[in-house]
């Protein structure tokens, strides 16, 4: 199927009377995953990546042209539906997506879309959190780091405990200096 | 080890209270064009011929909402079980529903999808017809046989009533 056929598919009243009928994100955010239409323009991109380009161009330009000012965007489960393969295809340009309509009030499904990958990044961000040991002579001393960047160490735990509550803020320090605030 | 939490609810300032003073919270999706709630429901309504259009009303209020805030509140699906819990509904079985009773639907993942209300029970010779009232997300509001929902919303499963008899 060419590109602008699905294009047609998924913004067509079809594709958006049955999308729309949802009574919360959950439900919405599952039938996305399972939609046919939606599995197939997945499958394209995969196989033509520079199509990417294009669904990200399709949106900005459909976001642009609400038909009904002052109310939801009409083509709003479409845009959420763009949104979401370019999340499986192309994080980069969801991102730039994100970033547009965080905070946009008329594209319900798209919005919440934005905000769900967003709490999901922050989240996977936090699981990226490594625990860090370091045994000097008899004391040894564990870290976390506050996320993936490993910007910031903090103490968690001082074996034996002395009651000490050091925060260490910068992984540059020595680890003869993390030793020294530590005791 | 850092443990992932699940979806938390929705941040949002409105909430309703059920009858037992649970706090619930509400959500404001932006009101769909009256032209667009047409379109949408001759599409819907194309899908089944049984099918009748109650209400075009663009207010934004869901299934939920109909049944529980008296169409006046965007309430998610994921909160049903509590409402009806705390409103002091009990599950019944199909063949003791009565109108007025609430049906739920679930998809294939067993996750509650709609809410109906029940408006006509007829009883045949072998068979109930049973029709529901019911509104399809942000579109209108349908009556419609039990089993007449678009298939995204799933299937009628579980049933309840806050009657205080059977």
């Amino acid at each position: 199927m060419k590109l602008q056929d699905l294009f047609d598919q998924l913004e067509s009243v079809s594709f958006q009377a049955n999308m729309s009928i949802f009574s919360g994100f959950s439900t919405f955010y599952y039938a996305l995953q399972k939609d046919e239409l939606v599995q197939t323009l997945v499958s394209h991109l995969v196989a033509s990546p520079e199509s990417a380009r294009e669904v990200f161009k399709r949106f900005f330009h459909i976001l642009r042209n609400n038909p009904y000012p002052g109310y939801a965007h009409a083509d709003d489960v479409s845009l959420a539906a763009y949104l979401f393969v370019l999340y499986q295809v192309e994080p980069s340009l969801a991102h730039h997506v994100i970033s547009q309509v965080i905070e946009a009030e008329s594209i319900w499904w798209t919005r919440r879309l934005a905000q769900r990958i967003q709490e999901n990044e922050s989240a996977e961000t936090r699981m990226q959190e490594v625990e860090i040991t370091l045994q000097l002579s008899d004391i040894r001393l564990s870290f976390v780091t506050d996320s993936g960047a490993c910007h910031k160490l903090s103490l968690i735990k001082r074996t034996p405990y002395s009651g000490a509550n050091v925060s260490v803020p910068d992984t540059r320090n020595t680890a003869k200096e993390i030793y020294a605030k530590a005791i | 080890m850092v443990l992932r939490l699940g979806s938390q609810p929705p941040k949002s300032q409105r909430v309703i209270y059920a009858r037992s003073g649970f706090r619930v919270p509400c959500e404001e999706p932006p009101p769909l064009a009256p032209a667009k709630m047409k379109i949408n429901a001759d599409e819907l309504m194309g899908w089944h011929g049984r099918i009748e259009l109650r209400s075009l009303s663009n207010y934004p209020y869901n299934c939920v909402g109909m049944i529980f805030a008296s169409r006046r509140e965007w309430i998610e699906i994921d909160y049903a079980y509590d409402l009806l819990r705390e409103d002091g509904y009990r599950q019944i079985p199909l063949d003791q529903v009565m109108i007025g009773d609430v049906v739920l639907y679930k998809d294939d993942r067993g996750q509650p999808s709609h809410v109906g209300i029940i408006i006509v029970k007829h009883a045949w010779n072998l068979t109930t017809d049973i029709k529901v009232m019911s509104k399809w997300g942000r579109d209108s509001e349908f009556i419609h046989f039990i089993e007449d929902v678009n298939p995204n919303l799933g299937r009628a499963s579980e049933y309840y009533t806050d009657r205080v008899w059977i």
